[in-house]
């Protein structure tokens, strides 16, 4: 029985346990490292006033614990949003809305389609999808000229290093000049190709994605016999060459929302993410592993990109649920809660277990025009079922956003063509 | 003439190496103004027989020894490539191929082979098949010249690939190819591809959603020899079955300068490709030459050939008149190819299929076996030249296989590819005698039809690659398999493992020669099973 007397002393207990738990914990100072040596004890402590504990999902606390992943701890700094995005974004509202039928998107013209998203919402988690999905702070034509994708053998370290050259052109969504280019049915079109290794080089595809459920029309130019041959346009779901990473699973979440069976939104929460990342994430110059790799570990397993800054990051969690032939069962994505960009995911296979865990970690560049777009600085796809990753990583130098002079004629097959000479 | 040619290729060895490495000097020199880029690899290809290949010479030659097991390979390459841009305007690319064959015990004993008809492989050059395959040449070396951004202008040596079909040329007409660098079996025709000197103008139409490319190739800046496919018809490795040890140069040498063949005038093409409605296609005239050579025999035999006092008619009719050889000549007459690709994806099939047609306009025959040089030489095809119009067409089924992760665990759907290859005769008349190859019995049917399958699979992040093709003959019977493994070792090493196996329905021998009449593609390659093994190392 619970006597006023009782009551009284319960809550001078709790009061006093509070007081000392207040006295016990503190915020870190900047730059501590959170890491398997003392997670027991920071996650007690608070970041940016929020306890770090609380900032780690299951599948964080793994890694750091078993994986050797280390987190430098920075305050959170503000995301300013790039004027004519949100100009465009507001433009949306109340025009945009999904098609129930077709699950397809109508009145957007560009930024985001949905600005304003209600948790209650029951398209919610849609809507935010389609906002990552049409509405990237990525400029109407982003170019990074030297990048690497390592693949990285979690015992052996890396084994792989092609140096490629990517394009990313928007032919919907435009921000400068009219939205549209063209007839209106290509959303974009994508320009890859390798420079290194000599046996790669010149190996590249263009892709062009259609704004509607088609699925993208693809090529690959072929060195060894010289020529271009067209590519199925069902490999959405496939892997990307031999790496860990399927096409879907480009920054984290590159599906057309509508080929998805459909989406939940399983909770708004804090995590630690990278959002101003520290560069160079990777010096192509660079003679040893520590100047060539800025912020990747040296030791096993090789793929941690611990030298960076992780802050604390407001997220949507949304599971999306794959569709019948997919290799994941579902793939859980962190979505940042002021602008669309996903932080981190985890893919599940089809017995449920958990296959790959994805982080990609991002910074502001500015466009030639001076628009501010966000891009990412590095990525890994962790395969931890077969203790090994695919890390990409991009000379800082050499991305280059909104450049006046590349037009959709130079984001071609034509010009996929030329780069293998 | 044949050591003229050695010399010449040697010269050429060394102003090539002399001319890139200036350039490559040039470039990284200019630094400050160009992205100059040095890149290539090392490598060692060994092959073994896995069969008597000089089974069925016995007969012909002198006692021969059992040559299964034998190293018929071995032979070391550095490719050196350097590419530089100059400014948006300007970029420059060159690519050496430096190549050593060891002499081999094998190879000596091709050249070393004597009996009737048989003289030795290369006994028209040095007798010396390890310094025949050591041919180095700068392969390509071009400027990139792009004065808008829509035109490209290339001059230069350079490689230019037309149509779509794999193992088999349609329209891919631009370059010969050279078949004593591998027979059949090399999958990166980059490596057969004969490389010319071209002005090929490109210019990109944004608004037709195509381009148009142009070439023109002057005949006096190219090698003679840059024209046509070149096969081993020296007697070496990859000479038909049973010809190793035959140098037929030695009396049907090559003639470049045949009228209606002369590798000196000038050749052109022209070519619109596009997409449209997501159907990539194009449309393409060319006026080139034969891509197979075809033999010009003597009308008559030469006084002495055969103890003879005076000439005696053989019933050959000669190309144009043209023989130039103490039997006969080599040619490639002058054609004119019109072709038409188109390929696309299928969402239903989940599958790309592709198609491929040319016609080539007087596609040149050997025909007849009532000639004197059929009895002498052996098989048919020696009475003289015919000129048909041909088509050949292709259609293929690429598809992504994802079952085979579960069958097979790959780690991504295997590739598949089936193609079926054809040769549409016009106007066919059997009468004619057209033959597939002159002295091989096979006469040509009214269509000839191939099909290839490739299955491509991945293993340990792209480490391991086992691939399989298959072939078949469906006119004239026999086929191929070729299993083979590619294995990655860190950024540098590649090794690929191949076993090459083939079968036929007929072949020519010592037993049947002059009777059969089933020799064809397949039975040119009898006894000729392999392994094969290749370890790179690339910078």
């Amino acid at each position: 029985m619970i006597t006023r007397r009782n009551l009284v002393k319960t809550c001078i207990a709790v009061a006093i346990a509070g007081s000392s738990q207040l006295a016990w914990s503190g915020e870190v100072a900047e730059g501590t490292v959170l890491s398997a040596a003392n997670i027991d004890t920071l996650k007690n402590e608070t970041l940016d006033g929020k306890p770090i504990g609380s900032l780690l999902t299951e599948k964080m606390e793994w890694r750091i614990r078993h994986n050797g992943w280390k987190l430098p701890l920075y305050k959170a700094k503000e995301i300013p949003l790039d004027p004519k995005w949100v100009k465009a974004s507001k433009a949306n509202i109340g025009k945009a809305k999904i098609n129930p039928e077709t699950r397809e998107i109508e009145g957007w013209e560009a930024g985001e389609p949905f600005p304003n998203v209600d948790a209650k919402d029951p398209q919610a988690a849609e809507k935010l999808i389609w906002n990552w999905h049409l509405g990237q702070l990525q400029g109407d034509v982003a170019t990074a000229k030297t990048w690497t994708q390592l693949l990285i053998d979690g015992k052996k370290g890396i084994h792989a290093e092609p140096i490629a050259e990517f394009t990313r052109y928007s032919m919907k969504g435009r921000l400068n000049g009219s939205a549209v280019e063209g007839d209106g049915k290509e959303r974009g079109r994508q320009l890859l190709f390798f420079k290194e290794p000599a046996e790669m080089k010149g190996l590249g595809t263009f892709s062009i994605f259609y704004d509607s459920a088609q699925v993208p029309d693809s090529w690959v130019y072929v060195p060894a016999v010289r020529r271009v041959r067209r590519l199925s346009g069902g490999a959405w779901m496939d892997p990307v060459g031999s790496s860990d990473q399927l096409q879907d699973d480009l920054e984290i979440f590159n599906a057309r929302p509508s080929w998805y069976k459909g989406y939940k939104l399983l909770g708004k929460r804090w995590v630690l993410a990278v959002a101003h990342a520290k560069l160079p994430a990777w010096n192509p110059k660079g003679a040893s592993f520590e100047e060539r790799y800025p912020v990747l570990e040296k030791g096993e397993p090789y793929w941690n990109m611990n030298n960076d800054h992780f802050e604390p990051r407001e997220v949507w969690v949304i599971e999306a649920v794959t569709p019948e032939a997919h290799p994941y069962s579902k793939k859980i994505v962190y979505m940042d809660t002021k602008y669309p960009r996903i932080h981190m995911g985890e893919a599940y296979n089809r017995k449920g277990e958990f296959w790959k865990f994805m982080y990609f970690h991002s910074n502001i560049f500015k466009g030639e025009d001076g628009f501010q777009s966000i891009q990412s600085s590095g990525g890994a796809i962790i395969d931890v079922l077969r203790n090994h990753a695919t890390v990409f990583l991009v000379d800082p130098t050499q991305w280059f956003v909104n450049q006046s002079k590349v037009k959709a004629a130079n984001v071609s097959l034509g010009q996929l063509e030329a780069a293998g000479r | 003439m044949n050591r003229r040619r050695n010399a010449g290729r040697r010269r050429v060895d060394i102003l090539s190496t002399a001319v890139l490495v200036a350039l490559a000097q040039l470039g990284a020199g200019s630094a400050q103004a160009a992205e100059t880029n040095f890149y290539g690899d090392v490598s060692a290809a060994l092959s073994w027989n896995t069969q008597d290949t000089l089974k069925d010479n016995k007969g012909f030659a002198n006692t021969l020894p059992d040559t299964k097991g034998k190293m018929s390979m071995q032979r070391y390459t550095a490719r050196l490539n350097v590419d530089s841009t100059v400014n948006e305007n300007l970029s420059w690319a060159g690519k050496l191929r430096l190549v050593h064959e060891a002499d081999l015990g094998y190879l000596k004993k091709l050249e070393d082979i004597r009996g009737l008809g048989f003289s030795g492989a290369d006994s028209a050059g040095h007798n010396d098949l390890s310094r025949m395959y050591s041919w180095s040449e700068l392969r390509e070396l071009y400027a990139d010249i792009k004065p808008t951004e829509n035109i490209l202008l290339r001059l230069g040596k350079q490689q230019v690939v037309w149509g779509e079909s794999d193992f088999f040329q349609a329209m891919d007409m631009v370059h010969g190819y050279d078949f004593t660098w591998r027979s059949f079996l090399e999958p990166a025709n980059e490596e057969l591809r004969k490389p010319l000197v071209l002005a090929n103008l490109t210019v990109q139409v944004p608004e037709a959603d195509g381009k148009v490319q142009v070439l023109f190739r002057p005949g006096s800046l190219n090698r003679l020899d840059a024209i046509g496919n070149t096969y081993d018809i020296r007697g070496g490795r990859w000479a038909n079955q049973p010809l190793k040890g035959v140098d037929f140069t030695a009396i049907t040498p090559y003639n470049y300068r045949a009228e209606g063949a002369d590798a000196r005038k000038n050749t052109w093409g022209i070519r619109w490709s596009g997409l449209a409605r997501e159907i990539n296609y194009s449309l393409s005239y060319l006026k080139t030459f034969n891509p197979s050579p075809v033999i010009s025999m003597a009308p008559q035999v030469p006084i002495g050939l055969i103890g003879n006092l005076a000439p005696i008619p053989t019933g050959s009719v000669p190309f144009n008149q043209n023989y130039t050889g103490v039997a006969g000549e080599v040619v490639y007459p002058k054609v004119d190819m019109f072709g038409v690709t188109a390929s696309g994806y299928s969402a239903t099939a989940d599958a790309v299929f592709s198609t491929e047609v040319a016609y080539v306009r007087d596609f040149a025959y050997n025909f007849g076996q009532n000639s004197f040089w059929s009895l002498v030489l052996g098989g048919p095809g020696y009475d003289g030249v015919k000129r048909k119009n041909v088509v050949r067409s292709m259609v293929r089924m690429d598809k992504s296989l994802p079952f085979t992760q579960s069958l097979l665990g790959t780690e991504k759907p295997a590739f598949f590819s089936v193609q079926v290859f054809d040769t549409w005769i016009r106007n066919f008349k059997e009468s004619e005698d057209l033959v597939q190859l002159v002295g091989f019995g096979q006469r040509s049917a009214e269509h000839s039809t191939l099909m290839t399958v490739i299955l491509d699979t991945s293993y340990v992040n792209g480490t391991v690659n086992p691939t399989l093709v298959l072939g078949s003959d469906l006119t004239y019977g026999g086929g191929f398999a070729v299993p083979s493994v590619t294995l990655q070792y860190g950024k540098n090493w590649r090794l690929k493992l191949e076993y090459d196996h083939f079968w036929h329905k007929g072949a020519r021998s010592a037993a049947n020669d002059n009777v059969e009449r089933n020799g064809s593609l397949f039975g040119y390659f009898a006894n000729n099973n392999q392994f094969y093994a290749k370890l790179t190392y690339q910078f």
